[in-house]
């Protein structure tokens, strides 16, 4: 069993893991904690409540999670809690833990199929704390409902993991963007399948990438689609991802100035007009394999 | 903030909120109840518009059974570009008619918003009636009921004074019992909707989520 350590701070939404990793709740803080840089990547992370919470006074449901392993493995998860869900923050919360803690205690797989199984096993995991936690809270799993998109990168790999709505998008030559993972979009605006959903498995998508190739990757919870996506082909909206990496890989402030610019961006009027859902991004730029 | 005030954004349809309703204007509504049901709608409008997002994205089609028959009065449009009917009495209660031309419309927009990509929300189609139907019922009732149990719709019934209750009842959806309309309170009711689809239109699950509760206006609580 490998000793993990954190080399930085989750973001406010997570949970802070121990060397034990034992799962803590952060205490509610109001300052966004920044990362050092991972030498694989930078990271500019942030997550913002939807005006349609803030307006019934009540919390979003949206966490997510950004970490290193001691190997310097980088770990990238988000959670969308359902709106329908009685403890949909919970679940969701619950959901990134899990799945961190399951990541971080893994030996990492090497061939594409051990990526796949290994992935579908954390899955499993995750589904049984929520199925405990339902149980010890005598709430019916349904009501910690959550979709779960994570990211992992490696020396060698890039891999991704969704389940649910929301995307995670990778960059393909200089400037276009296109989908790691798909999505999973019912017949009805925002309806869509969560880990805890019974048929969850035939919707879960996998992507393992050899690392070479891609150099930004970003995640986003569903809140963001419709400015982040063109709907009616299905289709990444690139100038949207380029721009903030682009913001991400010049701008000369501290990453931590950069998670708070991105922060009021999420909470921004222009934004506002178009959604009012929860929103979480997480830009992950490699840095070349030649530079490190 | 500066450096990402001018990312661009992708240009989408705002998603839509069907809403059908399904309006008597049979003889027997002459008078306080057409009034009332009348400036019923305009509330219904200007409640709606006081949201920005709501009014872009809530959808209201009218189709009446009465006066001139059954009419399509209404095609669907977003409330900002509603424009409340001034609806008149006269006539018997074609209702079985009514229901199945509801159906076709909301089947035609469906159809619409998946040919261009417009993602929408599960219709609420609304009938309100004072009294019982004149024409065959039995199979439009019957296509409703079966399109609600596919989850292709949310379907109430409101009645009001001198409605026939009993055939209400058989009218409506076997897990939603119709309500009736305390006195001619079309104002509170059209409030009561009007936040509900302001609700539906902020959600982003296409579940029932929590609505404001009907006791203000019917004598039944859902």
């Amino acid at each position: 069993m490998l000793a993990i350590k954190y080399q930085c701070l989750p973001l406010v939404g997570g949970a802070l893991l121990t060397s034990k990793s034992k799962l803590k709740a952060l205490p509610k803080s109001k300052t966004v904690p920044y990362l050092d840089n991972n030498l694989l990547c930078t990271v500019v992370a942030a997550s913002a409540t939807g005006s349609q919470h803030i307006q019934h006074d009540e919390e979003g449901q949206d966490s997510f999670f950004v970490g290193s392993r001691l190997d310097g493995a980088l770990i990238a998860v988000a959670a969308d809690g359902a709106g329908s869900a009685q403890h949909g923050k919970e679940g969701s919360t619950l959901a990134v833990n899990a799945l961190v803690s399951s990541i971080v205690e893994a030996v990492l797989p090497v061939s594409d199929d051990d990526w796949h199984n290994t992935m579908l096993t954390w899955l499993e995991d995750v589904r049984y704390a929520l199925q405990a936690r339902a149980k010890s809270q005598d709430y019916s799993l349904y009501d910690l409902s959550s979709t779960l998109l994570a990211v992992i990168v490696t020396l060698t790999h890039i891999v991704a993991l969704q389940v649910g709505d929301g995307a995670i998008v990778i960059k393909e030559n200089k400037n276009d963007f296109v989908f790691a993972t798909h999505a999973f979009h019912g017949e009805y605006a925002g309806e869509t399948i969560f880990i805890t959903s019974d048929d969850y498995a035939s919707s879960v998508s996998t992507a393992i990438i050899t690392r070479q190739e891609k150099t930004d990757i970003a995640i986003m919870t569903d809140g963001l689609e419709s400015v982040a996506i063109e709907q009616k082909a299905n289709r990444v909206f690139a100038p949207f991802f380029t721009e903030l990496f682009h913001f991400v890989r010049t701008s000369d402030t501290s990453t931590q100035q950069k998670c708070l610019q991105l922060t009021d961006f999420l909470s921004s009027e222009r934004i506002n007009q178009r959604t009012n859902d929860d929103k979480t991004l997480i830009l992950v730029s490699l840095n070349i394999l030649k530079d490190i | 903030m500066n450096e990402l005030a001018h990312i661009e954004f992708a240009d989408n349809p705002d998603p839509r909120v069907p809403c059908l309703l399904l309006l008597d204007t049979s003889y027997s509504m002459a008078g306080a109840p057409i009034d009332a049901l009348n400036a019923g709608l305009q509330t219904f409008k200007q409640d709606v518009m006081k949201d920005a997002l709501a009014r872009r994205r809530v959808e209201v089609a009218i189709v009446s059974f009465g006066r001139d028959g059954v009419r399509g009065v209404q095609d669907f449009t977003t409330v900002d570009e509603f424009t409340p009917p001034h609806l008149q009495v006269g006539g018997a209660t074609p209702m079985g008619e009514a229901m199945a031309k509801g159906l076709d419309i909301l089947r035609m927009r469906k159809n619409l918003y998946n040919t261009n990509g417009v993602q929408y929300y599960r219709p609420w189609v609304f009938l309100i009636t004072d009294g019982a139907p004149t024409d065959e019922w039995q199979t439009s009732a019957h296509h409703i009921h079966q399109e609600e149990a596919r989850g292709g719709l949310n379907f109430f019934c409101i009645g009001v004074e001198g409605a026939s209750m009993d055939t209400l009842g058989q009218i409506a959806s076997p897990n939603r019992p119709p309500l009736k309309l305390k006195g001619l309170q079309f104002n509170e009711f059209f409030v009561w909707l009007s936040q509900s689809q302001q609700r539906v239109s902020h959600s982003n699950v296409g579940d029932q989520i929590s609505m404001p509760s009907p006791g203000g206006w019917s004598t039944i609580d859902i």
